[in-house]
């Protein structure tokens, strides 16, 4: 007997547990959420923490020396006006694309984006480095103990999420009602180019899927629509010929032979060469096959620069693979001037 | 009987090979796509198998069958259970050289490629044997599988090195690092089909001295061979098998490893059986190896010798037990 009272009352405890667990989540749930804020306010504090990929840092006051070790950073930085002090630029200045470059001359580089030199870094004195939240996942507590670091999304991502980064730089930066503005001219600008693709196809937009592709020696590497190049043209409302399946851990890249490309069979093909040659590409090109490909017999296979087209996924870089593509598709040279934004341009 | 049960896997798994893809094609235009002899037709699905499943599917049998070969001679001339041309250095060395010709030197293909290939799997092979010989005790199997292992790890150190420091994007890179023939083409045949066959014919002329080495040296000196000049040109074969299975595929691993030993146990040691039997498995193992890699990802390719690794490794760690056993 005794047993079972005690057996009831362990159920009585547990099922009051329950109630008021229960009652604690719906209170969570009411509890306002704290409101997007539009003009940054307290972030322009002498304090913020900044969320990022791979957890949150707090800056005081403005970062002076900023490493970056992503080429879309860079874009970020150079578009407010901040001018990095060490650039991972993979050895190779020319790598930056060219009016980026010229905003940002002066820098100093830390080696390859892949293996950044953690010594060259650290004898920068940083107060702050952005670091890519899939390519420098592994190195974050070694540049965390060099200087506050931020693990943001690039590599692997998609044109939103970059944009997303974006606004997260200008925050650490103190610049983030700048950075408003400059992403909102970004929107402005694509929202020109997909009414220039909209004009272009006669008010129907574009029926054809396009295909962008990285080429080397060994590989044929295709950009699905989950990476930054084919999101961002769908964005102006050209659709993207290989589509992947959303879920974590997605590859947003796949390596085609001629025979899946011939089954994909993409009505445009925006091909980027990385030397050696000849590059899969052009090993395709011999085959009778490849003159069987829509693209091909259209001609709407287009050579693109590979570090505009495939590295760069920046806000200025993003708007000139944009143009180009508007550009190479339908002759029609939409310039890219910034419009007017209404906010603070602080 | 093996020959026979061999010879059915294997056909089966070319033509498996050869009619499954991401275009449907039916049984007659795979035919027609095999006996074609140029690209005259007009008829793309024939196009398709002619062009792109049948170089495939040879290439890989090639390989497949090639570095098998590689691994029965150098398991004989080494008297090393663990001889295979991926643990012996041999494959490291042809990649190197690919990777170097690939990133410092392009524009290199087909013939120079292929002998920059066997430049490189020869040096690696001088470097492992000059290593193990090195101090007292002589060239005993550990030593010499040891200094292998060591040399191959320095030089695919060497290899990613190069890849990072002179390669335009190195991850793009790490595809063809891991070892297959998806983006085989009937060019790659064709240069690597000729080495390979005098590679497979020194390997069959040698078979009566290997089966004389199998007693020792000792013995095969008292019967009157010339030990170095067999270890010489059984090296000559690997060097040619081994690193035109390389120049056109990757260092792909545990083929020319596991092969042997599996025929080994099904047939004895007459090499005479041993080498053309162990052709025949290597290429079917290979040619499956690349057709479950198809299946891995949908929609793109993985390289074929993810499969052979991950199927290698346990099948390595199973036939190592067993030996232990036995013995």
């Amino acid at each position: 007997m005794k047993k079972r009272i005690g057996g009831i009352l362990l159920l009585l405890g547990l099922c009051s547990l329950l109630v008021v667990s229960a009652a604690a989540g719906a209170s969570a749930k009411q509890k306002p959420r704290a409101k997007f804020d539009p003009t940054c306010g307290p972030a322009l504090g002498a304090q913020r923490t900044v969320d990022g990929t791979l957890g949150s840092v707090t800056i005081k006051g403005t970062p002076k020396r900023v490493v970056a070790l992503e080429f879309s950073f860079v874009d970020f930085l150079s578009q407010i006006g901040v001018k990095p002090v060490g650039i991972a630029d993979d050895n190779d200045s020319k790598r930056i694309t060219p009016p980026v470059l010229r905003l940002v001359d002066g820098y100093t580089s830390v080696g390859t984006r892949a293996a950044p030199s953690l010594e060259k870094i650290s004898s920068l004195h940083p107060d702050l480095i952005i670091a890519d939240a899939d390519r420098h996942a592994t190195i974050l507590r070694q540049l965390q103990n060099i200087a506050p670091t931020i693990a943001l999304d690039s590599l692997k991502q998609a044109y939103l999420p970059n944009l997303h980064s974006a606004v997260l730089v200008g925050r650490l930066m103190n610049k983030c009602g700048a950075m408003r503005v400059r992403v909102a001219q970004d929107k402005a600008v694509m929202a020109r180019m997909k009414a220039a693709v909209l004009k272009a196809t006669g008010g129907n937009g574009e029926k054809r899927e396009a295909m962008f592709v990285v080429t080397t020696n060994k590989v044929f590497n295709v950009h699905s629509d989950l990476a930054y190049t084919p999101s961002l043209l769908k964005a102006i409302g050209i659709p993207a010929s290989l589509v992947v399946k959303p879920a974590k851990d997605a590859n947003p890249y796949a390596e085609l032979t001629m025979e899946s490309l011939l089954s994909n069979n993409p009505g445009i093909m925006f091909v980027a060469q990385n030397p050696p040659h000849p590059t899969t590409d052009e090993n395709f090109s011999k085959s009778p096959l490849w003159n069987q490909l829509s693209a091909v017999k259209d001609k709407k296979v287009y050579y693109v620069n590979s570090n505009l087209w495939s590295k760069s996924r920046g806000l200025l870089a993003g708007e000139m693979i944009a143009q180009q593509a508007v550009h190479l598709l339908y002759h029609k040279f939409v310039p890219i001037t910034l419009p007017k934004v209404a906010g603070k341009n602080t | 009987m093996t020959a026979v049960l061999l010879t059915v896997l294997f056909c089966v798994g070319f033509v498996w090979s050869v009619s499954i893809g991401t275009e449907p094609i039916g049984l007659g235009d795979i035919l027609h796509g095999i006996v074609l002899t140029s690209s005259s037709t007009d008829s793309v699905p024939q196009l398709v198998v002619h062009l792109i499943r049948l170089p495939r599917a040879l290439l890989a049998a090639m390989v497949g069958g090639g570095l098998a070969v590689a691994g029965v001679v150098m398991q004989s001339i080494t008297r090393n259970p663990l001889g295979a041309p991926d643990i012996l250095g041999v494959s490291a060395g042809a990649a190197v050289a690919v990777a170097l010709a690939s990133t410092i030197w392009p524009g290199l293909a087909g013939y120079g490629l292929i002998v920059l290939s066997f430049g490189g799997a020869a040096l690696a092979a001088a470097l492992v044997f000059g290593l193990a010989r090195f101090g007292r005790g002589g060239l005993s199997p550990v030593r010499l599988a040891l200094a292998g292992v060591t040399i191959s790890i320095l030089l695919f150190s060497l290899m990613q090195g190069i890849l990072i420091v002179f390669s335009q994007d190195p991850s793009l890179f790490f595809f063809w690092l891991v070892g297959g023939v998806n983006y085989a083409e009937w060019h790659e045949v064709r240069t690597a089909a000729p080495w390979m066959a005098i590679g497979f014919l020194l390997a069959m002329l040698l078979a009566a001295r290997l089966n004389v080495l199998a007693l020792g040296d000792d013995v095969a000196k008292g019967l009157g061979q010339n030990v170095g000049l067999t270890r010489f040109v059984g090296s000559i074969s690997v060097v040619l098998l081994a690193g035109a299975a390389v120049a056109v595929a990757g260092p792909v691993a545990f083929i020319g490893l596991i092969a042997p030993h599996i025929v080994r146990r099904l047939v004895g040691y007459n090499h005479f059986v041993v080498i053309p039997l162990s052709l025949l498995l290597g290429a079917a193992m290979f040619v499956y190896a690349d057709i479950a890699s198809r299946f891995l990802i949908e929609g793109g390719e993985t390289p074929s010798g993810i499969v052979t690794a991950l199927l290698g490794a346990p099948l390595f760690i199973l036939l190592a037990r067993r030996e232990k056993v036995a013995s």
